[in-house]
């Protein structure tokens, strides 16, 4: 086990080092160097050196103490529990998959005999690059259904969802109004008569608008606008139940090259937010700026992970030296944290972060210092535990007797006492977990979390409770949301349950 | 312990009390009586006046004698100086004079060529009823002071009021209000008003010459904390005469087109005002005042945190009037509180708010295509106005670093992708705005197109200010290492969140990257007021008749006089400034002919294009709403054509039969007609 870490480390790292100096870009591996390349750098060392180590070291599996082990075998047998934890660990590790399943960049570009990797390459490489006449980057998607058209010897692959989480908006889409045979009007694979707005366009301009007409329950009624090809009012109608009952020409206008013109059939324009549909790749519809909801929520998972790693690592970092400390030294050192903790518990978590966040400027506005913020207070909780664990500890006679022996209060803080009150720091991971799931949403549903290159389940759900007309919106978010809360909260009473000290030690 | 509590105990009981004792009867003031204050106040003022200018004089005489000024300042210094010997020459600012005084040779004019405002159909009577639209519950009704400028006061105040004169919102030409004649000294800038004999207040009190002088002490005196207002008053005008109870004259500081339009006053009733002291704020917060317009509001209608209900004047001075007549028809307006957007829509859709105007997209095509309007309960129009277009766009601050060249503004105007935002969140319905001052008839210089979104066009501009590259990101840097990088301060909201990163979207495509900044209103407004931007989205709420950008683009107002730092406090948001720029617009400030108005006008707009300190935007060309077919329009117009805000006219009428006869047929499911009507006679060809 601890072997293959160890391996899987160091090639990680050297693959990360290697791939980022030749352009290319590793799912998740990335991430490091998104942050800047000298952080990526001094990570991917800081791994390559741990993997290292551990292979030095020689230890070829952890050796799990007895209690451990049966704790593992008490948590594995809690079926509940267990498989969330399973989902979860899958859905983490597809998560990681990062690019390759969700992106607006192809994945294999074989363009003129030549391969291309977009999706792993920094570079972005200009649409004309592939014969596309924009200067910008390419745009894959219109790249694979040109090809797919033409059925060209090019061949594409894209992600499965070929959107970006966030700033990528799909393009709007027109659909079809035929007439049927009862001479009402229905749109492309609706039996319903339609009601509403429905253009058609001139021929050769294909943005320029020829007619604008309103249809009641599949009838052509009420007005009725027509456009030159420079875009001015060339005629409007009053209609009536598919009946016209007036017609007035604009002064000057061309009435013979209007009505001959050539144009495209009726087509109703769709805009954002679109439901959910398999033909536009957009499984779980679009939300009201056009975003792809499926990616916003792959998106926003991502976001939840990293800012859990974030806030998890620094505040039980803070939270168990603190609490170990304040048990362990006692005394004055006990009285001015408590008071200080209880200076910070008083503070309005919630407001602060709003403050906070307002006053940064945009550039600061990153994942890590709004996790940061949020850290400064969530150490507090961990300390009650540890500190009342750690008195308990202290009073033990192996703590006497490694203070016999000579090892320092730092030795004995880490080595010995932490071992033995850590089971109730373990129960409350899954928690903490949530915690910083729940409030990142709730700070960017208020409109005071990560700025909008984050991709955000909060955002989202702000969007879909305003938007309550797409009902797709709110009820993937909402959906996603207690689908995840719930794993975790049964990994949480499933873990709480195996590590309960109650099963193993009776007091006398 | 025990002490903690019985203190917080006393501190619960006590706010209580308050809170009943706001509840109950509103508080008695004891009386006062400012009249000798007032006539004190006038003398003291004119003196001190007097004095102030004096001083100024000698002291930029005295500057301009030293030899340490730079040919500018000394420019400057001396046209300051010329200003105030011209205010020396009005040594009062408050004169009373007798009738024997007005000159004889006047041109009285009274102007009744107009065409009347409104329908001949319209029918008295009814009930509006409506909803704050500022969706919270004013905090006060006073017009001045701390609070007064809220959302309400338009609906109180502005809308209802009447002046010396107005503006014809159709012809743009003067027309009578309480002045039933007016006329303009040879100066240009002197407007004698006569007030119609019959001019009153709702109460009965007869409007008089002193009740304008009124409005002076009220703005000015120092119980009233409006520093604004007093600037505006100091500022605008140099002198106001009286000479009889019904005739009196008002001097602006300079002469202009339109004299009488920006002389013309409101008035402030003596016997309402004369109780103005030390605690005006509290004592005048919920007091009624007598009004000169068709509504007031009666002191039980005010219920607090609910509603407010505006009545028609009884026996309204104006009621035969010919621009008033077919105005103000229905007896009460009733606003009511609803706290949110949605809800005041689901309120529409039942009934209990009678008009509801509709902005967005979403809303018009897909909220509001219910029932109602389909049978034919609630029509839907579209009413094309012509009003100034807000200047709203992104204000590049060209002072910063990189902004502060031209080909980098020109990239950044190709690379904003505003046509975007009209075709897909407007979904076609707002069109792009080409210059700052659309929308101003003659005086908008139509000539000149908004650059479009290009990224070729953008890679060029930016490559003559040396950026040539593109990082891995796709965003331009130069050789310097700095990168097209720009932070895009906005006020939030859900929807111009939505804008601002269709903007980043489409930027980054060309090669820039906008940071968003959105903050709350106040804080991103004072960051732009402090200049601590470098790009904003704004717009500024601009008026008829002319454009003004002597307030945006000036070199006054964009940095600390001689120096490169940016002027804090002035609305030259873009911190520009350009020498042709500065002559033209105190041209239009000082013009004396429409014609020279339109000339630097259209110059000064080439200008603005010539070098970008702007990105021009988008504007909505109509305003749409929807009402219940009670509510009945002009058949014709629907509206006047200079309107924002489509009620604040108060050309329409509740007709109660057609009120009665559809809530039978809602009760008996009988359908009407559907209403989807469209006037497009104010709408440019297009």
């Amino acid at each position: 086990m601890l072997r293959k870490i160890s391996l899987s480390l160091i090639v990680l790292s050297i693959a990360g080092i290697v791939s980022h100096a030749m352009g290319g870009a590793i799912p998740t591996l990335r991430w490091f160097f998104e942050v800047n390349s000298t952080f990526g750098y001094i990570s991917m060392v800081l791994a390559l050196v741990g993997g290292i180590a551990l292979l030095v070291s020689g230890k070829r599996d952890i050796e799990w103490k007895p209690m451990t082990v049966r704790k593992f075998q008490r948590f594995k047998s809690m079926r509940r529990g267990y498989v969330s934890f399973l989902i979860l660990f899958t859905l983490i590790v597809l998560s990681m998959l990062d690019q390759t399943l969700v992106g607006k960049r192809a994945l294999f570009v074989k363009y003129e005999g030549s391969w291309y990797f977009p999706a792993f390459s920094q570079t972005q490489y200009p649409g004309s690059t592939f014969g596309q006449d924009i200067e910008s980057e390419a745009n894959y998607r219109d790249l694979k259904l040109n090809w797919n058209e033409r059925a060209s010897s090019n061949w594409i692959l894209m992600p499965i969802v070929p959107w970006d989480p966030v700033l990528d908006s799909q393009k709007l889409t027109r659909v079809d109004l035929l007439k049927a045979e009862d001479d009402l009007y229905r749109l492309e694979n609706s039996s319903k008569p339609y009601s509403g707005i429905a253009y058609t366009y001139y021929k050769e301009k294909p943005s320029q608008i020829h007619s604008m007409i309103k249809f009641r329950k599949g009838k052509q009624s009420l007005r009725t606008e027509g456009y030159t090809i420079t875009g001015e009012r060339a005629v409007i109608e009053q209609w009536e139940d598919g009946v016209k009952e007036s017609q007035k020409y604009y002064d000057g206008v061309d009435k013979e090259a209007f009505e001959n013109a050539a144009y495209t059939p009726l087509e109703k324009t769709l805009y954002p937010a679109l439901p959910p549909s398999y033909e536009h790749a957009h499984f779980l519809g679009t939300n009201t700026q056009g975003w792809d909801i499926v990616a916003t929520l792959y998106g926003g998972f991502q976001v939840v992970l990293k800012a859990a790693l974030i806030y998890l690592t620094v505040s039980y970092a803070i939270g168990l030296t603190m609490g170990c400390m304040m048990g362990y030294l006692g005394g004055s050192f006990d009285i001015i944290s408590q008071r200080l903790i209880e200076i910070l518990g008083n503070i309005p978590f919630l407001f602060v972060v709003m403050i906070i966040n307002n006053r940064l400027e945009p550039e600061d506005r990153t994942i890590a210092v709004i996790v940061g913020i949020m850290c400064i207070f969530s150490w507090i909780g961990m300390t009650y535990y540890m500190r009342t664990a750690t008195y308990r500890e202290k009073s033990r006679d192996y703590v006497a007797a490694s203070r016999l022996l000579g090892a320092t209060p730092f030795r004995i803080i880490f080595m010995h006492i932490l071992p033995n009150a850590i089971s109730t720091i373990v129960t409350l991971i899954p928690f903490s977990f949530a915690a910083i799931a729940t409030s990142l949403t709730a700070l960017d549903f208020i409109g005071f979390g990560l700025p909008e290159h984050y991709p955000s389940w909060g955002r989202t759900l702000s969007d879909g409770v305003s938007n309550l007309d797409n009902p797709w919106i709110v009820s993937s978010v909402f959906g996603c949301m207690v689908i995840i809360l719930l794993l975790i909260t049964f990994i949480g009473e499933a873990i709480r349950e195996a590590f309960d000290p109650k099963k193993f030690t009776f007091y006398r | 312990m025990h002490e903690k509590q019985t203190y917080r105990l006393l501190v619960g009981i006590l706010a209580i009390c308050a809170f009943v004792g706001g509840c109950g009867e509103e508080e008695q003031f004891k009386p006062r009586d400012n009249t000798d204050e007032v006539s004190a106040f006038y003398d003291r003022y004119n003196k001190k006046r007097a004095k102030e200018t004096e001083a100024s004089i000698k002291e930029f005489e005295k500057k301009l004698q030293g030899t340490s000024l730079s040919a500018l300042e000394r420019e400057e210094s001396e046209a300051k100086l010329e200003k105030l010997r011209d205010r020396a020459s009005y040594p009062e600012m408050f004169t009373f004079a007798t009738i024997e005084d007005l000159p004889r040779n006047l041109n009285w004019e009274s102007n009744g060529d107009e065409p009347e405002i409104g329908s001949d159909n319209a029918k008295k009577g009814g009930v509006f009823n409506y909803y704050f639209e500022g969706l919270t519950f004013p905090q006060t009704l006073r017009i001045v002071g701390p609070k007064a400028n809220n959302a309400f006061r338009g609906d109180h105040y502005d809308f209802t009021e009447m002046a010396c004169v107005g503006l014809h919102p159709n012809t743009n030409k003067i027309i009578p209000g309480l002045a039933d004649r007016w006329a303009v000294a040879e100066d240009k800038r002197t407007v004698f008003f006569h007030i119609d004999e019959k001019a009153a207040y709702h109460d009965g009190v007869a409007v008089e010459s002193d009740d304008f002088l009124m409005t002076f002490y009220v703005q000015l005196c120092q119980y009233v904390a409006n520093p604004y207002g007093k600037q505006y008053y100091k500022d605008q005008f140099l002198n106001i005469t009286r000479f009889d109870a019904k005739t009196f004259s008002v001097t602006l500081s300079s002469p202009r087109p339109l004299a009488p339009y920006y002389a013309s006053l409101t008035p402030s009733a003596r016997h309402y005002y004369k109780e103005v002291g030390p605690d005006f704020e509290i004592r005048y917060d919920w007091r009624i005042r007598p009004t000169t317009g068709a509504y007031t509001i009666l002191p039980k209608d005010i219920v607090k945190g609910r509603s407010i209900t505006m009545t028609r004047v009884k026996d309204w001075w104006a009621k035969d009037r010919k621009y008033t007549k077919n105005t103000c028809n229905v007896d009460k307006i009733i606003y009511t509180l609803v706290r949110d957007p949605n809800k005041a829509f689901e309120f529409f859709k039942k009934g209990r708010i009678d008009f509801i105007p509709i902005g967005r997209p979403k809303v018009w095509y897909e909220k509001s295509e219910f029932d109602g309007v389909f049978d034919g309960y609630v029509t839907k129009t579209t009413f094309y106005n012509q009003y100034p277009r807000v200047p709203r766009g992104l204000f590049i601050n060209c002072s910063r670093p990189l902004l502060d060249n031209r080909d980098v503004r020109i990239g950044l105007q190709h690379a904003t992708n505003f046509q975007k935002i009209c075709e897909y969140d407007f979904r076609g319905d707002a069109a792009r705005q080409n210059t700052y001052s659309d929308g101003y008839g003659r005086f908008s210089n139509t000539e000149i197109k908004a650059r479009d979104y290009s990224v070729a066009k953008a890679a060029e501009s930016f490559a003559k200010a040396g950026f040539t590259k593109r990082d891995e990101k796709g965003i331009f840097i130069n050789d310097s290492g700095q990168k097209l990088s720009f932070t895009l301060t906005y006020t939030r909201s859900p929807f111009s969140t939505g804008l601002m990163t269709r903007l980043k979207e489409e930027a980054i495509k060309a090669g820039v990257e906008y940071k968003l900044d959105g903050l709350d209103g106040s804080a991103s407004f004072s960051k732009t007021q402090e200049k601590k931007h470098e790009i904003c989205f704004a717009g500024w709420g601009v008026t008829p008749p002319f454009p003004r950008h002597y307030q945006g683009f000036h070199s006054y107002n964009a940095f600390e006089k001689g120096t490169k730092r940016p002027k804090a406090n002035t609305n030259n948001i873009s911190v520009y400034a350009d020498p042709e720029l500065d002559v033209l617009s105190e041209g239009v400030r000082h013009a004396t002919s429409l014609q020279e108005i339109e000339d630097k006008c259209h110059r000064i707009e080439e200008i603005i294009h010539r070098d970008a300190p702007w990105i021009p935007g988008y504007y909505a060309p109509f305003v749409r709403c929807g009402y219940w077919r009670w509510v009945k329009w002009p058949e014709e117009d629907f509206n006047v054509r200079q309107i924002r805000d489509l009620y604040s006219s108060y050309v329409f009428w509740i007709d109660e039969d057609v009120k009665k006869e559809t809530l039978k047929a809602r009760r008996d499911g009988k359908t009407f007609p559907e209403q989807n009507l469209i006037y497009d006679k104010f709408r440019d060809q297009k």
